[in-house]
């Protein structure tokens, strides 16, 4: 089964959503 | 985790670009400070320009979350007053996602954005008369009122 493939940076999420295809799903997470 | 699980990820992949930052790093803290981030799960919808249009706090189980997450994207699309991206969106949360804990409010708002793109109010007056009957209970129902 394949993975999300999450962005690292806020940056190129904004950049990828431009053409307002897609809207950034940005997930603020707690590793521990 | 609901993330592995396939309606979550196809929602996920479909509409949205994913983004995740770890709260725990020092250099992502002007981020966190932007949107004012407080506690984890924290999930945001943001335009392009960065701006916010819709925010959830909390864990929700695979079922929940994937109805959740098209009902925050159909919200975003309707406050950019896409109005015809937005139905859709909530139709296949009350659709798909029947009993789930947003489905009364997609009910809800699938007559908004179809009253919002038609100007016709029976679009508006079928989907909540439709929600009065399969929420009888919920807060929408109580909001539908006027």
């Amino acid at each position: 089964m394949s993975e999300i493939a999450w962005l690292g940076s806020l940056d190129e999420a904004l950049k990828a959503a431009h053409d307002g295809e897609r809207l950034v799903l940005m997930d603020v997470f707690n590793p521990g | 985790m609901s993330y592995p699980e396939v309606p979550v990820r196809e929602a996920i992949e479909r509409l949205t670009v994913p983004f995740q930052i770890d709260n725990t790093v020092d250099a992502n803290q002007p981020v966190l400070d932007r949107y004012r981030h407080v506690w984890t799960p924290d999930l945001r919808v943001l335009d392009a320009d960065g701006t916010e249009l819709y925010r959830w706090n909390g864990y929700l189980p695979p079922f929940e979350f994937a109805a959740q997450l098209i009902a925050a994207v159909a919200h975003a699309r309707l406050r950019r007053k896409e109005f015809d991206k937005a139905r859709p969106l909530y139709e296949e949360v009350v659709r798909r996602f029947p009993t789930a804990l947003v489905a009364a409010e997609a009910q809800y708002y699938a007559g908004v954005s179809a009253y919002r793109s038609s100007h016709n109010a029976s679009d508006l007056l079928h989907a909540w008369h439709d929600l009065e009957k399969s929420h009888p209970e919920s807060e929408w129902t109580v909001k539908q009122n006027f």
